[in-house]
């Protein structure tokens, strides 16, 4: 197992799969530490096309929105644009699960647990974990939105509010999923859950057990649930 | 509305109708119950509209974060199952990433030029170890009739790929 795949790769550019040293030049600036400005230029690809659906997407890389004060939590990790998808996985063993991700994605996990390993391709865009529990049920997982600040998380509550969307839960400086988080859940009418949410210390002692709120066995998985119950 | 053919020297390959950053995307595909319920959560949800809107389908298409996200109504579907994708701007990268998973010795199903969820496309399917099916396509016609029915692909079992270590 690839316990140093962690120190192979950054936020930004992971190593491919089976390379020994992270060499790819394309994202010279460290993500920890970094301010956001820096940050967003460093791994910047070309700006959206024609397609933008708003001016904020269009200038994501200049983005002026980045400021960081004193109350304002900044994202541990780093990634082109200011918001990527997250996919998570339930599965009944993470490392069968690994080797088929890793030949998918090309690339090794940036981060791996006994029970946990998590891949963020830059090609495509993607915050994608897998989490081991032994009854998982086939295609269980649960899908987010990753953002930058805290600020940004708020932002959606207010919109999902003002939309008269339920908003499940609400959680803050919580460990989950090895890395300490802010976020809030909702719901879609079929069951699958979805978080906003920002990773604002990319370590944590805590994974993703049978409490978690990512997961719940009583239901047959937190995500893609029967729709009888 | 953009033409499918190839902008490289290489005419045997397609290039993407659909635009976006980069070079490829994440694709999400869900089967709702309802689809009306489910594009109002998802209009809500993203803050934008659909890009399309067909009988039991919509897709939206989110530049930040860059998603292909499609909902499709299957009442027939008692649980929430959809399937998951990168999506691609050539019929080269999809032959590329044939390769490469065909090396490594996965269980692949191809369809070249199928209409499916409204529009043309050129793709390969793989189902990992806990069934999540995954694509890897292509776009090269924005529109057709045929959408996602009960008999589509989208909804079978695929065979599961179980690599070893030593493939990776």
């Amino acid at each position: 197992m690839p316990t140093g795949a962690a120190t192979t790769g950054s936020a930004c550019c992971p190593a491919p799969a089976g390379a020994s040293t992270a060499s790819s030049g394309c994202c010279p600036a460290p993500a920890a530490g970094a301010t956001k400005a820096a940050a967003a230029s460093a791994c910047c690809p070309a700006p959206a096309p024609s397609q933008a659906q708003s001016a904020e997407a269009a200038s994501c890389c200049g983005a002026p929105a980045l400021k960081a004060d004193a109350n304002e939590l900044l994202s541990a990790v780093d990634f082109p644009n200011t918001r990527r998808p997250h996919i998570s996985l339930n599965v009944k063993n993470v490392q069968r699960a690994m080797w088929f991700y890793k030949i998918l994605f090309n690339q090794n996990p940036v981060k791996m647990r006994p029970d946990y390993a998590k891949f963020e391709p830059v090609e495509p865009p993607v915050n994608f974990t897998l989490n081991e529990h032994a009854d998982a049920v086939d295609r269980d997982g649960h899908f987010g939105i990753e953002v930058k600040t805290v600020e940004d998380v708020a932002r959606y509550l207010e919109r999902f509010k003002a939309a008269g969307m339920k908003v499940d839960t609400t959680e803050t400086q919580v460990s989950c999923c090895f890395s300490v988080q802010d976020k809030a859940w909702v719901v879609d009418p079929d069951g699958n859950h979805w978080e906003i949410f920002v990773v604002t210390n990319n370590e944590a002692t805590e994974g993703c057990g049978l409490t978690c709120i990512c997961y719940d066995p009583g239901t047959g998985g937190c995500n893609w649930k029967s729709r009888e119950q | 509305m953009q033409t499918a053919e190839a902008s490289t020297s290489n005419e045997q390959f397609l290039s993407s109708v659909a635009n976006f950053p980069g070079n490829s995307r994440i694709h999400i595909s869900l089967n709702v119950a309802d689809l009306n319920r489910s594009l109002f959560f998802y209009m809500h949800f993203f803050g934008v509209e659909p890009m399309k809107v067909r009988e039991g389908y919509a897709k939206f298409d989110l530049q930040d974060p860059p998603i292909n996200f499609s909902i499709n109504e299957n009442p027939l579907d008692t649980r929430s199952q959809g399937h998951l994708g990168v999506q691609v701007k050539s019929t080269r990268a999809v032959q590329e990433m044939h390769e490469r998973l065909n090396k490594e010795g996965f269980k692949i199903i191809s369809e070249d030029g199928t209409e499916c969820c409204y529009a043309v496309q050129t793709k390969l399917w793989v189902a990992d170890p806990d069934g999540n099916r995954w694509e890897v396509f292509v776009t090269t016609e924005p529109d057709a009739e045929q959408g996602c029915g009960a008999d589509c692909i989208c909804h079978q079992e695929f065979e599961r790929s179980f690599v070893e270590e030593s493939a990776a």
